[in-house]
């Protein structure tokens, strides 16, 4: 959850001028599903290739929208309540102030 | 925050449920982790300002890595592999981070572990296995990123599933309940040992111990030059090829 939130920092972060398709492939579903299929052939033959399902796009515009980690959530049972710590003096606060609300759940 | 100021900081994440799960160390244990909603959960930052020596990132590499556990979980003599992001042989952050390797191999060397084996297997445009046919090297690519000299430098052996060759895999059966039905394939030398994953580089350092396979009495070891006394195990059916999508 955490990670996921340091990634979108560095999203947020990043000049828009980068998002662009041969930079940021994920912006297009169709070349997605391409490289999938691609892969997937390589695994496990054409067949298999034809068969694989269409990737659904999915943004994130915030932590909770990680497919990946609603499904954890799920299979572990839940989500915790993280409680950010530093480790050291040189963490700024505002830095841990910004990651903490990102992985608030909202009310 | 300002861009300018963000982007002059790393920061270092350790969590304390995953050294608590390798804690365990079970099966069945593995098996068991549960999250309940509202659990409390701590996550240590370790702050670096960009552009800091090699000594001050391992420090602080040092200084997530302790926040979080006291080691207790880790044995004398215990073997531990650490799985990197080698995807590909370009340089960190698309790979791990060299510092944080060799900074947690040392780190477990000295808390006492007595074998550290960093090891992968890269992304399939660059490394392919097939029963008859093995193309490219994640040896080659770990050198090529510099994270060969600094796990070599920390203490630690390296290993990269392709080299143990096609029969060096076991199957995993997913948990029940799970959506994927079939076995997993899993290298050898992930039994019988403690694994962590570093997972992209020190931006995210997260490390997670995988379930312990479970499996009849092991049979004879492999003669294969890469093996590490794991057995081996024989199998009546096997994906067509031994290789990892990224």
């Amino acid at each position: 959850m955490v990670s996921m939130a340091w990634f979108l920092v560095g999203q947020q972060e990043t000049e828009p001028s980068e998002f662009i398709w041969f930079k940021d492939p994920y912006s297009s579903s169709f070349i997605v599903t391409m490289a999938n299929r691609w892969v997937v052939s390589m695994l496990g033959g054409i067949p298999d290739a034809i068969a694989a399902e269409k990737l659904t796009r999915n943004d994130l515009k915030a932590v909770w929208d990680d497919r990946t980690l609603n499904r954890a959530y799920h299979a572990f049972g839940g989500r915790s309540r993280v409680q950010l710590k530093p480790a050291n003096d040189q963490l700024p606060e505002e830095l841990k102030q910004r990651l903490t609300a990102m992985i608030t759940p909202p009310a | 925050m300002k861009r300018r100021h963000f982007l002059e900081l790393l920061a270092l994440t350790a969590a304390t449920r995953p050294w608590k799960a390798a804690a365990a160390g079970s099966p069945s244990s593995q098996g068991n982790v549960r999250v309940k909603d509202g659990d409390e959960e701590e996550v240590f930052l370790a702050g670096v300002n960009r552009g800091s020596s090699q000594q001050v990132i391992e420090q602080a590499v040092r200084a997530a890595a302790e926040a979080t556990t006291d080691f207790s979980w880790l044995s004398k003599g215990d073997s531990v592999f650490i799985k990197p992001a080698l995807n590909s042989g370009n340089p960190y952050p698309a790979t791990t981070s060299p510092i944080a390797i060799k900074a947690v191999a040392e780190l477990l060397r000295e808390k006492g572990a007595g074998r550290v084996v960093i090891g992968d297997m890269s992304g399939i445009e660059h490394v392919q296995l097939l029963r008859d046919k093995l193309s490219g090297s994640s040896r080659e690519l770990m050198e090529r990123c510099g994270m060969a000299r600094a796990a070599q430098q920390g203490g630690a052996e390296l290993h990269f599933f392709e080299e143990a060759g096609w029969d060096a895999f076991y199957e995993d059966e997913p948990r029940s309940g799970e959506n994927w039905k079939r076995p997993l394939m899993m290298p050898n030398i992930l039994w019988g040992t403690g694994a962590m994953t570093l997972d992209w580089n020190i931006t995210r350092t997260r490390p997670r111990f995988m379930r312990r396979p479970r499996r009849e009495t092991p049979q004879a070891p492999s003669s294969t030059s890469n093996d590490l006394s794991l057995p081996l195990r024989t199998r009546s059916s096997r994906p067509s090829a031994r290789t990892k999508a990224t």
